[in-house]
C-alpha cells in the first residue's frame, strides 16, 4: 500500500468537487437523500480538516448498505438514470471516506470524472457548464497532487494550462468529428421540472404556482412568420369527468402514430423552436404543426411529440397550416360532444347554454353570444382564485365567483359547448411569449402556460374560443410577465427570480442580457447536433465528402500536437539561462539611461554602477551595495542565494523609485 | 504431489523468466548496458500507466454516455480526456528526454547494511517524478531534478553474497500518473554484501577447541590494555568509542587497545565453529579489526587463500571473498549445526 504526500488537500478537494455536484443533483434526489450525501461529504471534510483518522471499514461497510438501502427505498427503480447516478456518488463518498492507499484515491478520481458528467444529463445551462469545468480543473489537480508532492496552487495551475490547451482541440473534434447516432436507447432522466399536465382541474387551486423556468424559445422565419396572438399548443383534452379534463384514451392511441398527411403549402407560417428539457414529451407548435425533425413526432391533430432525449434540449423546425376545417367523423363528433357522468352536475350553466343556444340558433352566433356573455356578466382574470370544492364547480364559477385564470375559463366554456352539443375540447399550452428584440425571438416561461377552447363549428372546422382574451384582452399581447395590472400579483406568485426586480432598470437590462446569452449557448452549443453539423459540414467542405473531412480532422489534430511537442522540447533560451542578476541590471542600466545618465560605451557593469552612482547621489548607496552583491555573485562564485536574489529585487525596487523624501 | 506441482511451478516461472530475459536483450540489444544513458527517443519507452488505461476507460464511458444522450458537453467532456491523455503522453515524454544518468561509484558494505550505487542524473530542463526501480522496488524517487541531482541507491539485498546488478528501471509518472514513461539501464558491476562483523569473543560457546593445537589463531581474552584515541573508520563498531570524548568534542574517537596477539595472523574457516554464516561473520570480524589495527592477516577459505598483507586493498578482496563464498555441502553442515 503507497501512501500519498497531498493525502489533506486532495481529500478537501474531492469533498469540494462532490459537495458541488450535489448542489447541482440536488433538486433530481430526494431532500433526505440529498441529505445524507451532504452529511457525507461534510463528514470527510470534517475528519480531513480536525486531522482524525476515517472510520473503520466494518462501519463504513454498515453504513453503506444502510444508505444503499434508503436509496432504494427513496429512490426506487421506477427512475434508472437518477438511481445510477445516486448510487455512483454514494459509492463515491464512501470510497472517499475509506480511501488511504494511492491506489483507493486514483479509483476515486477516475469516479469522479464520471460522476461530473453525470451532472450534465441533468442541467446543462451556462453556471452548469462553468461549475463543471471548474470542478474538471480540480479534478485534474488532485490527479497531480497523487503523483507529485507539490501543493494544490500549483497542481491546479498546471491542469487548467494543460486543460486550455486540450480545450480548443476538444471543441475541434466536437465540431468536425461526425456526430454518430445513438447506439442504443438508454433511459432518459425524469427531470424533476414543472409543466403542463395531462389533466386540468382548475378549481382546487388557489395559487398557481408560477415558475420563471424557461420553457421553449421561438425564431420566426424572416420568410412567413406566423402573427400573434400565438397560442402554442402542446395538449388537447377532449375528455370530461365532471371536474377534470383529461386525454382519452382513443386520442391518446391515435397520437401513437406518426401523421402521414403533411400538405405542404405555400402559405404555411414558419419558424423554429428550441425547447428546453422536459419532464414531459410535449413540444409546441401554433394551430396545426408539422415538424420534418427526426426526433419529433407529428400527430394527426397537428401537435409535436417529442420521440427521445427528454433530458436534452431540442431544436426543430416547424411550419404551420390553419386548424383543420374538414367535417368530423361521427366517433370524433361523439368524441368532442361526450359529457357522459359529467351531466348531472353544473346544472346552471348547461341551462345558460341552452337559453343562449335557443336565442341564437347556429354554433356561429352561440359562439359569439358566449363570447359577449364572458365580456359583459363581471367576469374577472386573477391569478390567485378561491378555491372551489362543491359538486358543481361550474356553476359557482359562472354564476357566483366570477374570477378565476385560464383553466377556468376554458373549462367552464368547453362544458357549455358540449351541453348544446357543440364540439369543443380544451387545449393546454402556452400564450405569447417575451420577444427579444436583438435576436427576434419568443421567450416562452413556465408561467405564460395557458388554457383555451377549440369549438368545431360547421362550414368553418376548429376556431379557437378564448374566454380570458375577452375578460383579460393584454393577456394576448406578450407575456404575463408585462402585464401592468396583474404586475403586483404576478411578482408575489412567483418564486424568487430576477424577474421580482423587473422595475428596476438596471436589473431588467441585466436579465434581458443574460437571457440573450443563454439564448446563444443554447441555440449554438447545446443544439449543436446532428443536422447542423452536417450543414456546417457541407457549407466548408461540399457535399459527400467524408474522406476528406476524416483526413482534415485527423491531420489538424495531428498537427497541434506535433506543433506542442515541438514546442515542448524547444530548447529554452529563457530567463534562466540568463542570470537573473544580468537581468536586474539591465534592468538597472535602463532605469538609469531613461533618467539621463550619459556614459561611454562598453563599460564594465562594475564601472557602469560607479559612474551611475555619482549621477545619482541620492541612490548611491543602493547603486554600491548593488554593484557589490553583483561581483560577490558574477565574479567570486558566491552562491545566488534565495535571500540574495530578494535583497537583488528590492535594490531594483528602491533604485527606480521616485526619490520625494530627498527633493 | 504438492512437491512435483512446486516443481513444476518453479520450472515454469523460471522458463518464463529467461524467455522474458532473452526477449528483453533481444529487443533492447545492449542499448541500455554501460555506466552513462541517455535518455532519448530510442531509450525511451511511454505507455500509458494502468491509472492511464482507467482514464481512456472512463474518456470512452464519457463518449457513449455523451453519444447515447445527444449530449454535447458530455461529448466534449470525453473529447477533452482524451486530448488530455495524449498531451500526458507527449509532456510525460518530454519530461524525461535528455536526462542523463550516470553511474558513479558502487559502495559494498557488511550486511545487513545494503550496498549502495552512486548516481549523478544532470538534465537540460526540469524533470519532475522520477523513480528508480530495482527488482520491482522503488528505490529511489526524486520529486524534481533541476539541472543536476546526486542520488544514492540503496539495493535491496540485506544478506551476505554477491550480486550482478540487475537491470535498473528508470520511471516517471508525470504528469498526473496517466502514463508510464520509463527505460532500462543494465550496469555491468556486482555488489556484495559483506558478512555481519560478529565479535565471537564476547561469546564463549563460540571459542574454537582447536585453539590450542593449531595455535594460528590466537584470541586472548581481557588480556588488552588501553593505548591511545584513534580516529573512528568505517567498518568499526561502536564498543570502543569514547563517548567522554564524543561529548566534549563531538568528534568520534575509538579506544585503541594494545593486542598481545599482534603477530601476523591466518584466520583460517576451517578452524571455525558455527555454521557457515557464522563462521563467515567472525572472519568477518577479525580480519576488519585486524584491518582497523593495522595488523597484517591471511585468510584461507577451504579451497582459497588471501597471503598475509595488510592494506585497504587486501581487506576489500578478503572481504568480496567471504561474500562469494559458498560450500558445496551446505546441507550437511546445517544438519551437523
Amino acid at each position: 500500500m503507497q501512501r500519498i504526500h497531498n493525502e489533506k488537500s486532495i481529500n478537501l478537494t474531492l469533498s469540494l468537487i462532490y459537495g458541488i455536484v450535489i448542489l447541482f443533483i440536488m433538486a433530481e434526489l430526494t431532500p433526505a437523500f440529498t441529505l445524507v450525501l451532504a452529511a457525507l461529504c461534510l463528514w470527510n471534510f470534517i475528519l480531513t480538516l480536525m486531522n482524525k483518522s476515517k472510520p473503520g471499514a466494518l462501519l463504513a461497510n454498515i453504513l453503506a448498505g444502510l444508505c444503499l438501502v434508503l436509496l432504494l427505498y427513496d429512490i426506487g427503480f421506477s427512475d434508472s438514470v437518477t438511481l445510477f447516478v445516486a448510487m455512483l456518488i454514494l459509492s463515491s463518498l464512501f470510497k472517499l471516506l475509506q480511501a488511504k492507499s494511492k491506489k483507493h484515491y486514483q479509483t476515486i478520481v477516475l469516479l469522479s470524472f464520471f460522476s461530473l458528467s453525470t451532472v450534465y444529463l441533468f442541467s446543462q445551462s451556462i453556471i452548469a457548464t462553468l461549475s463543471v469545468s471548474a470542478l474538471y480543473v480540480l479534478n485534474f489537480a488532485a490527479l497531480a497532487l497523487i503523483e507529485a508532492k507539490h501543493n494544490l496552487k500549483i497542481a491546479s495551475k498546471q491542469s487548467l494550462k494543460m486543460l486550455f490547451i486540450a480545450l480548443p482541440v476538444a471543441v475541434f473534434l466536437l465540431l468536425f468529428l461526425p456526430k454518430l447516432p445513438a447506439f442504443w436507447q438508454l433511459p432518459g432522466p425524469k427531470l424533476a421540472k414543472t409543466g403542463l399536465s395531462e389533466s386540468v382541474n382548475p378549481f382546487d387551486i388557489a395559487k398557481l404556482s408560477n415558475s420563471d423556468e424557461l420553457v421553449f424559445r421561438a425564431k420566426l422565419a424572416t420568410a412567413n412568420p406566423p402573427s400573434a396572438p400565438y397560442y402554442w399548443r402542446a395538449i388537447i383534452h377532449d375528455e370530461f369527468d365532471g371536474s377534470t379534463w383529461l386525454v382519452s384514451d382513443l386520442l391518446k392511441s391515435q397520437q401513437r402514430k406518426q401523421s402521414t398527411s403533411t400538405t405542404n403549402t405555400a402559405s404555411d407560417t414558419q419558424y423554429s423552436i428550441i425547447a428546453e428539457p422536459s419532464a414531459k414529451p410535449w413540444l409546441f407548435g401554433l394551430n396545426k404543426a408539422y415538424s420534418t425533425n427526426r426526433n419529433v413526432k407529428t400527430t394527426e391533430q397537428g401537435l409535436l411529440i417529442r420521440k427521445r432525449y427528454l433530458s436534452n434540449n431540442i431544436n426543430y423546425q416547424v411550419k404551420s397550416t390553419a386548424l383543420d376545417n374538414s367535417q368530423l367523423t361521427k366517433l370524433q363528433r361523439y368524441q368532442n360532444t361526450k359529457l357522459t357522468d359529467a351531466q348531472q352536475n353544473n346544472l346552471r350553466s348547461q341551462q345558460l347554454a341552452f337559453d343562449l343556444f335557443k336565442k341564437n340558433d347556429t354554433d356561429r352566433a352561440f359562439f359569439s353570444a358566449l363570447t359577449e356573455y364572458f365580456a359583459n356578466q363581471g367576469f374577472s382574470y386573477t391569478l390567485t382564485p378561491e378555491p372551489m370544492t362543491s359538486q358543481d364547480t361550474i356553476d359557482e364559477f359562472m354564476f357566483s365567483n366570477k374570477r378565476g385564470f385560464c383553466g377556468h375559463y376554458a373549462s367552464a366554456a368547453a362544458f357549455m359547448f358540449r351541453a348544446v352539443g357543440i364540439p369543443a375540447r380544451v387545449v393546454s399550452g402556452y400564450l405569447g411569449g417575451e420577444l427579444n428584440e436583438k435576436d427576434d425571438y419568443l421567450s416562452v416561461y413556465q408561467y405564460d402556460a395557458h388554457a383555451w377552447v377549440e369549438v368545431h363549428i360547421a362550414d368553418e372546422g376548429w376556431q379557437i374560443f378564448d374566454a380570458t382574451a375577452v375578460v383579460s384582452p393584454e393577456r394576448l399581447n406578450g407575456s404575463l410577465s408585462q402585464m401592468q395590472s396583474l404586475n403586483n400579483e404576478f411578482t408575489n406568485n412567483l418564486e424568487f427570480s430576477l424577474l421580482r426586480f423587473n422595475q428596476i432598470p438596471g436589473f431588467n437590462w441585466l436579465r434581458l442580457n443574460l437571457e440573450n446569452l443563454d439564448y446563444k449557448w443554447t441555440n449554438w452549443v447545446l443544439g449543436f447536433d446532428q443536422q447542423k453539423q452536417s450543414s456546417l459540414l457541407k457549407a466548408l467542405f461540399g457535399n459527400n465528402q467524408l474522406w476528406k473531412i476524416s483526413l482534415f480532422v485527423i491531420l489538424t489534430v495531428i498537427g497541434i500536437f506535433i506543433v506542442y511537442f515541438i514546442y515542448l522540447n524547444w530548447p529554452k533560451k529563457s530567463a534562466e539561462s540568463e542570470h537573473r542578476l544580468a537581468q536586474d541590471f539591465m534592468n538597472i542600466a535602463n532605469w538609469c539611461d531613461k533618467n539621463g545618465l550619459n556614459h561611454a560605451d562598453n563599460l564594465t557593469p562594475q564601472q557602469y554602477l560607479r559612474q551611475a552612482s555619482e549621477h545619482f547621489p541620492e541612490k548611491k548607496s543602493y547603486l554600491l551595495q548593488f554593484a557589490q552583491l553583483y561581483s560577490d555573485v558574477r565574479y567570486k562564485g558566491d552562491e545566488f542565494t534565495e535571500q540574495r536574489k530578494k535583497h537583488s529585487h528590492d535594490l531594483v525596487k528602491l533604485i527606480k523609485a521616485k526619490t520625494k523624501r530627498i527633493l | 504431489m504438492s512437491f512435483i506441482k512446486r516443481l513444476r511451478k518453479t520450472n515454469g516461472v523460471s522458463a518464463f523468466v529467461t524467455i522474458k530475459n532473452s526477449l528483453f536483450s533481444k529487443f533492447l540489444k545492449n542499448k541500455h548496458t554501460g555506466d552513462t544513458l541517455l535518455l532519448k527517443h530510442n531509450t525511451i519507452y511511454v505507455l500509458p500507466s494502468k491509472m492511464g488505461a482507467g482514464f481512456l476507460f472512463v474518456a470512452i464511458l464519457n463518449f457513449i454516455l455523451g453519444i447515447n444522450y445527444q449530449n454535447n458537453l458530455i461529448l466534449a467532456m470525453a473529447y477533452l480526456m482524451l486530448v488530455m491523455l495524449v498531451l500526458a503522453i507527449l509532456i510525460g515524454y518530454s519530461n524525461v528526454k535528455g536526462v542523463k544518468i550516470s553511474f558513479k561509484t558502487k559502495h559494498d558494505d557488511y550486511s545487513p547494511i545494503s550496498p549502495r550505487l552512486h548516481f549523478d542524473i544532470s538534465t537540460t530542463k526540469l524533470c519532475q517524478s522520477f523513480m528508480m526501480i530495482y527488482k520491482n522496488s522503488q528505490v529511489a524517487c526524486l520529486d524534481s531534478i533541476d539541472k543536476s541531482s546526486n542520488v544514492t541507491v540503496a539495493l535491496p539485498y540485506t544478506h551476505r553474497g554477491c550480486f550482478a546488478l540487475e537491470r535498473i528501471k528508470l520511471l516517471s509518472h508525470y504528469p498526473f500518473g496517466l502514463v508510464s514513461v520509463w527505460s532500462y539501464m543494465q550496469i555491468n558491476e556486482t555488489v556484495y554484501v559483506y558478512p555481519e562483523q560478529i565479535d565471537a569473543t564476547k561469546n564463549d560457546n563460540l571459542v574454537s577447541e582447536a585453539d590450542n593445537s593449531q595455535g594460528d589463531l590466537k584470541r586472548k581474552n581481557g588480556n588488552e590494555e588501553f593505548d591511545s584515541l584513534a580516529d573512528h573508520q568505517h567498518g568499526m563498531g561502536l564498543q570502543r568509542v569514547s563517548w567522554k570524548h564524543y561529548a566534549k568534542t563531538q568528534q568520534l574517537m575509538v579506544k585503541e587497545f594494545i593486542n598481545f596477539a599482534s603477530t601476523p595472523m591466518t584466520y583460517d574457516y576451517a578452524l571455525l565453529q558455527g555454521n557457515t554464516e557464522s563462521r563467515l561473520s567472525q572472519l568477518s570480524f577479525f580480519i576488519t579489526q585486524a584491518h582497523i589495527n593495522d595488523h597484517p592477516y591471511a585468510l584461507k577459505l577451504n579451497n582459497e587463500f588471501y597471503p598475509m598483507a595488510k592494506g585497504r586493498d587486501h581487506l576489500v578482496s578478503c572481504l568480496i571473498a567471504l561474500s562469494r563464498f559458498t560450500t558445496h555441502s551446505e546441507s550437511d553442515d546445517a544438519t551437523h549445526s
